[in-house]
């Protein structure tokens, strides 16, 4: 009897793809010229798009968070040191990835779905050429790289923002809300963590919904779908995972 | 790996032939106890009703479907999916054009035709390239048009850059589906004498499936006959006329006496 486990099939599929690509790159590394053009597609083309996301969440946390804090005690001097550290650890490299993935992630899912549904795919194979190490190598490392820049210039936009809104509406002096009086290194290194680990699953996924496009343009429509929707249950997953891990290791420190 | 164009008509390093292939496309075989020889340095004629298996059987030779059931030997070699490097040196002698013909929509018309040559590990110089796409156009009569988009061009246009993409690496085997799908008659014959100049100048093995049965006959050296998934004719021209096959007739009928 053949026991068949599609869920298991799904993470062991991912999990080829990443090695496939993980071996492309040492074996032979993407040209130069392609790995900057993915760079300069998932970075400078999402600044806009993250600075007004991450401004407007960074002031409507600090303004709700004020808010609530003068109900209970009217002192804010802590208020920046708390918003660092939860920016750092948690909401910047989460909001940043989710941004990325429904903005670049839906992309790379769409192109490589087309290319699939054209037999564009088929056509590289049969000239010898590695669709993984063409398609999916490149974009991995510009998403990787860029993942993890875009997510300190999200947590400096979102703490500008958030500096703005408690000095303007709160007067809060700008030097107490820049504190890091409770930013630890184990915070930076979680956070770091979560980054590089959204910046390896993102661009994966979204191949992988790619090159399982089929049937035309619904094919392509549902496969950017599922790269989304696969994306953010991996973001909010892995999410879940790192902090909880993240905890348990430092522990008391 | 032999050199399949060094060898002896015959020998066992030109064997191009599939034999009992079963090839399923979600549960319904689209190629059903498939035989197939190509007898090396000819051009091959594939003619069956729509949804006979022409496509899927051209797939299956250039390896990128592999059978449920059956062998498929290129040059010699049986075809092993797991193998590879074996995989990636059949490869590099097999040229093939699409159905809808896969065109690279991100690269100009003279990058498509250089494709199978600038990913080779060891490409030729690049002005050795240029002018070998720019000859190859003006072969299909394209010349000029290098540096278009692939949009600036008309479908006739592109099918003639995909059949010199398919050709461009000088491959030992060629598989051509359906090169004269939706243009007009007299671009339809011309595209069929192409194919049989480079066929007759390089030597090459080459697949043509068809539904255009009159040009294709013209041109072919050998007709295969495909019926639900199944090689029901392999033959001449004037083998298929005399076919107690009344489909291999019906396409191949005998020419009328003058």
């Amino acid at each position: 009897m053949t026991v068949s486990f599609p869920g298991l099939q799904a993470v062991a599929r991912v999990f080829g793809l990443l090695g496939e690509t993980l071996w492309s790159l040492v074996r032979r590394p993407p040209p130069r010229s392609a790995v900057v053009a993915h760079l300069f597609n998932t970075g400078n083309r999402s600044l806009v798009f993250l600075a007004v996301t991450m401004g407007f969440l960074g002031m409507i946390s600090v303004y709700q968070g004020c808010l609530q804090a003068m109900k209970v005690l009217p002192d804010l001097s802590n208020a920046g040191a708390v918003f660092i550290m939860a920016m750092v650890r948690e909401f910047g490299p989460t909001i940043t990835a989710m941004m990325l993935a429904t903005r670049v992630g839906t992309g790379i899912a769409a192109e490589i779905a087309v290319m699939t549904v054209t037999d564009q795919v088929e056509a590289l194979k049969v000239n010898n050429t590695d669709p993984v190490a063409y398609l999916v190598a490149p974009r991995f490392v510009g998403f990787l790289v860029m993942m993890i820049l875009c997510t300190v210039y999200s947590c400096a936009v979102a703490i500008l923002a958030g500096l703005l809104m408690a000095d303007l509406r709160f007067q809060v002096n700008p030097n107490t809300f820049l504190s890091l009086g409770f930013t630890r290194w184990s915070d930076l290194s979680v956070g770091l963590t979560k980054t590089v680990a959204y910046g390896v699953a993102i661009p994966i996924l979204a191949a992988d919904s790619g090159f399982r496009a089929g049937g035309g343009s619904e094919g392509v429509g549902w496969a950017t779908t599922r790269a989304v929707v696969n994306a953010l249950f991996a973001i909010i997953a892995l999410d879940f995972l790192i902090a909880g891990v993240g905890y348990l290791l430092v522990r008391g420190a | 790996m032999s050199d399949g164009s060094t060898d002896p008509p015959g020998s066992r390093s030109d064997r191009i032939d599939a034999e009992h292939l079963v090839v399923r496309l979600g549960g319904t075989p689209a190629l059903d106890d498939c035989d197939l020889r190509l007898e090396k340095g000819l051009l091959h004629g594939l003619a069956g009703p729509g949804g006979s298996g022409k496509t899927t059987l051209l797939k299956t030779l250039a390896t990128l479907r592999f059978p449920d059931s059956g062998t498929v030997t290129l040059f010699g070699v049986r075809v092993d999916p797991a193998d590879r490097e074996g995989l990636r040196s059949l490869r590099s002698r097999i040229g093939m054009q699409f159905q809808n013909l896969a065109l690279f929509d991100f690269l100009d018309v003279g990058g498509n035709v250089a494709f199978p040559v600038r990913q080779d590990p060891n490409p030729p110089p690049p002005d050795v390239v240029e002018a070998e796409v720019e000859s190859l156009l003006a072969a299909m009569g394209l010349a000029g048009t290098a540096r278009l988009r692939l949009n600036e061009i008309s479908g006739g246009m592109q099918r003639r850059v995909a059949l010199a993409r398919a050709v461009m690496g000088r491959p030992d085997l060629c598989l051509l589906d359906d090169p004269s799908s939706g243009l007009d008659p007299v671009n339809s014959s011309r595209i069929f004498e192409r194919i049989r100049a480079i066929q007759r100048e390089r030597g090459t093995t080459m697949v043509v499936a068809s539904h255009d049965v009159d040009r294709l006959a013209r041109v072919c050296d050998r007709l295969h006959v495909l019926r639900a998934g199944r090689a029901v004719f392999s033959g001449t021209l004037a083998e298929a006329a005399e076919s107690a096959d009344p489909d291999v007739r019906t396409f191949f009928p005998r020419p009328l006496a003058a």
